[in-house]
């Protein structure tokens, strides 16, 4: 069975790249005693989908993964399984069985942040101007080379409300910004440089055919 | 806890090895302790996290309940300049407290290209490095493992050396210490009677002789099952099963094969137990047998039938370091399931069967190309061999030797699959390096103008088709050499190279050859000369103040044999009268 789990990454684990990220979970399976379904091949691997990468450094409220098990088992019972022994700094927080066979990391259209300000004034003004343009062109290094890339559009809300702005960035295959080009982009355009104290993920949201963004779990 | 940790460490690489906080990790209230030892490993995290000896101690520390002992590692350079640039001293990664206030600093010591980074480990902890510097409001410093077998190099920067395994020696250390700061006496009074525990070295205190420590019953001594899982991938990141320690076969080159005896092998119940709670805690994947030549162990087979549950239920792979070629079962290398991309490794040392039987390897060429045959057969595609160069008595014959046996290998190969397309052979040469407490500490080491020689005259013998050849540089195994064999003097050039900069000598990237050549000339050291040169076997030894049950009688009558190309019996054939059967321990017990 596929179950669909929303976890919490906090300080202790937020220098951790995707791939140590996999073995936490990996080898917390293994001392809970949970079978995950293995990818065949050279490189064994349970078989497991995050939703989005995250940067390094950054801690975030509501990741999402998706992992087969062998068998079928209930998945609050899973969930408390792997509380009892996840490491600090990693909290499941809600889950669900997936009816279809479901890819989280296909399905995500949109991820929400905090990000948190040390002072600062005029940033309420930098943001309404900046979302008033109808594009904003950074430069992007991509395999050694710069490309550019309009950002705007990808900026679905940006709010500024005491030393914090609240982001809806578009996320995942079709088009993804991250919470550092939005800050890079306010500098260039707006001239407004950012005294950030941290940047946290809030959540994430998929989206259905028509294009409504919806909560990872609601379909199901 | 330090201020703005995040902010430094948003600038360097791998911040993973500065945070701590791993499962495992054991937390305590620092009010509720008297004694705090801050276990240092003077490399970067991946390196010291992947060592035994050090969760051994920290988790033997640890159950102690007035005693805290946290980790520390040496940071990478990016990590040391943002501390030196906020002034922010060395830490703890438990508490994040600095290394300053703690009751004892211990280091471990692996390798001699690490003492650089002790001295500099000390320096970020504004710790005074030279011990006669600091006072009783500096802590403590000790250090143990296999380079303190000759401390003399570090006798100036060492308060106290723990000579052996120190399981039951370091409470004992803590204990008296316990005792002592309560009645608040001076560091000088705690070091005059610490002396007086058996394995402990304090130079300033002038003692005739040191006799080693080790633990007499393995079944019977603490062991970390419940250990520290990092979080970011380390060098060898999996579960570690110590089987035994010492090693029967008394390779002459080799000084864990000497200072780690009487060989004592734990039961095959303990182990099992062992394995099972180990993964039960830490949840890893591979779990390794580990010890100096884990085909050895008198019960592989029994043991490979207990860990069987563990292996198909948990799906944990057992993993095997470098096997002897001698004792090689196909049985054993199924029950592994080794990667067979990652092939397998043999440590043949030697070309010749004359010089592998002058270092008393024991194995000859025909144990060899049968076991390479049997892994032929069993689809395996890659070998490695690791070799060494410089060996006494080593002749052009036994350089070819290396090239002919790979040539021999690999028709094996084609003679079993018919071609010679797929076969990968990783020939390994190191630079040998003559070590206390063996029988060749006296020997001249070759020169490294001739090490070079042979290199080449080997890498233009082996086929390129099949083989890939590397090498130890000549730089570092000249260094390694000034300090496994040197004394104060070998010191000095230390503490000038670490003031020029000098810092993880080990590591390619950071390693400055030129400064170390400056501060052997401050100290009117000629490297080379130093490094290399011949000693006669009745000048006096900088380490013959320890004493590790194997006497000096016995590695002078090993060296003859050596050069009269006689081979020595393995301790479970017959008692080679080195020293130790007094203590009637371990595999000594049938003599």
């Amino acid at each position: 069975m596929v179950i669909r789990f929303k976890y919490k990454r906090g300080q202790e684990l937020k220098y951790l790249a995707h791939l140590d990220m996999m073995k936490v979970f990996e080898r917390a399976l293994k001392r809970a005693g949970i079978e995950a379904a293995y990818s065949s091949g050279f490189n064994k691997r349970p078989m497991m989908v995050f939703g989005l990468p995250i940067s390094l450094g950054m801690i975030s409220n509501s990741e999402y993964a998706d992992i087969t098990l062998i068998g079928n088992s209930d998945p609050k019972e899973f969930m408390e399984m792997m509380n009892n022994v996840l490491p600090d700094g990693v909290v499941m927080l809600d889950v669900c069985a997936l009816k279809a066979k479901g890819n989280i990391m296909s399905m995500v259209k949109a991820a929400e942040y905090t990000i948190m300000i040390n002072a600062g004034n005029g940033i309420c003004e930098a943001i309404s101007a900046f979302m008033s343009r109808g594009e904003a062109v950074i430069e992007k290094e991509k395999k050694g080379q710069m490309q550019k890339k309009d950002i705007r559009k990808g900026i679905l809300k940006a709010e500024y409300n005491d030393k914090e702005i609240k982001l809806l960035l578009s996320s995942g295959q079709d088009g993804h910004i991250k919470p550092e080009e939005f800050i890079k982009a306010l500098y260039i355009y707006e001239d407004m440089k950012l005294d950030v104290e941290s940047v946290i993920r809030e959540e994430m949201y998929i989206g259905d055919e028509g294009g409504r963004l919806m909560h990872p779990f609601e379909e199901f | 806890m330090i201020k703005d940790l995040d902010k430094m460490l948003i600038n360097v690489q791998k911040p993973s090895r500065y945070t701590g906080a791993e499962l495992n990790m054991i937390k305590k209230d620092t009010n509720d302790v008297r004694i705090r030892f801050a276990m240092c490993f003077p490399d970067v995290y991946e390196v010291g996290m992947s060592h035994l000896g050090l969760r051994i101690l920290y988790h033997v520390i640890n159950k102690i309940d007035w005693a805290y002992c946290e980790r520390a590692f040496m940071p990478w350079t990016d990590f040391e300049s943002e501390l030196i640039k906020a002034d922010t001293p060395l830490f703890a990664l438990e508490t994040k407290d600095s290394l300053g206030c703690f009751d004892f600093i211990g280091f471990t010591l692996q390798y001699e290209l690490s003492y650089t980074n002790v001295l500099a480990m000390l320096t970020l902890s504004k710790i005074p490095i030279k011990s006669k510097d600091r006072n009783d409001e500096h802590p403590l410093v000790i250090a143990g493992g296999p380079c303190s077998y000759n401390p003399a190099p570090l006798a100036e920067f060492v308060d106290l050396f723990m000579i052996g395994e120190a399981e039951e020696a370091i409470i004992e250390i803590l204990e008296l210490y316990d005792k002592h700061k309560s009645s608040g006496k001076s560091r000088r009074d705690f070091l005059s009677i610490v002396k007086n525990i058996q394995g402990v070295y304090v130079p300033s205190q002038g003692q005739a002789t040191v006799r080693k420590r080790f633990i007499k019953d393995l079944d019977k001594v603490e062991y970390p099952t419940d250990t520290i899982l990092p979080y970011t991938q380390i060098i060898h990141d999996r579960a570690v099963l110590e089987l035994f320690r010492g090693c029967i076969r008394g390779c002459r080159f080799c000084q864990a094969g000497y200072v780690y005896r009487p060989v004592r092998e734990k039961s095959v119940d303990t182990l099992a137990k062992q394995a099972e709670e180990i993964i039960a805690s830490t949840g890893y994947e591979e779990i390794s047998l580990a010890s100096l030549s884990t085909s050895d162990y008198s019960d592989l087979g029994k043991l490979g039938d207990k860990l069987d549950e563990l292996v198909k239920k948990k799906r944990v792979n057992l993993s095997l370091p470098s096997l002897r070629v001698d004792s090689f079962s196909l049985g054993l290398l199924k029950r592994t399931q080794n990667d067979r991309r990652s092939g397998l490794t043999f440590a043949p040392e030697a070309g010749t069967d004359r010089l592998r039987t002058v270092i008393n390897k024991g194995i000859t060429e025909t144990d060899i190309l049968n076991s390479v045959k049997l892994a032929f057969s069993a689809g395996y595609r890659t070998i490695k061999l690791y070799f060494m160069l410089g060996l006494p008595t080593e002749t052009i014959d036994d350089v070819l030797g290396i090239a002919a046996l790979v040539r021999s290998i690999a028709d094996e190969y084609k003679q079993i699959t018919g071609k010679i397309n797929g076969l990968n052979i990783n020939v390994s040469t190191a630079y040998f390096v003559p070590k206390a407490f063996t029988p060749f500490q006296w020997e001249q080491m070759l020169s490294s103008d001739e090490y070079l020689k042979r290199i080449d005259l080997l890498r233009s013998k082996l086929d390129r088709r099949y083989t890939s050849y590397s090498w130890h540089d000549h730089k570092t195994g000249l260094l390694e050499a000034l300090f496994a064999r040197g004394g104060q003097t070998a010191g000095r050039v230390l503490l000038r190279a670490f003031e020029k900069g000098c810092r993880f000598d080990a590591w390619k990237e950071t390693f400055d050859y030129n400064k170390w050549l400056e501060a052997c000339s401050e100290e009117g050291v000629d490297l080379e000369q130093t490094a290399t040169g011949a000693i006669d076997t009745n000048t006096p030894l900088p380490w013959d103040i320890i004493d590790i049950g194997v006497t000096k009688a016995f590695l002078l009558k090993e060296r003859n044999k050596a050069y009269e190309g006689e081979s020595t019996v393995n301790c479970k054939d017959g008692c080679a009268s080195c020293g130790l059967l007094i203590e009637k321990t371990g595999v000594c017990a049938k003599w």
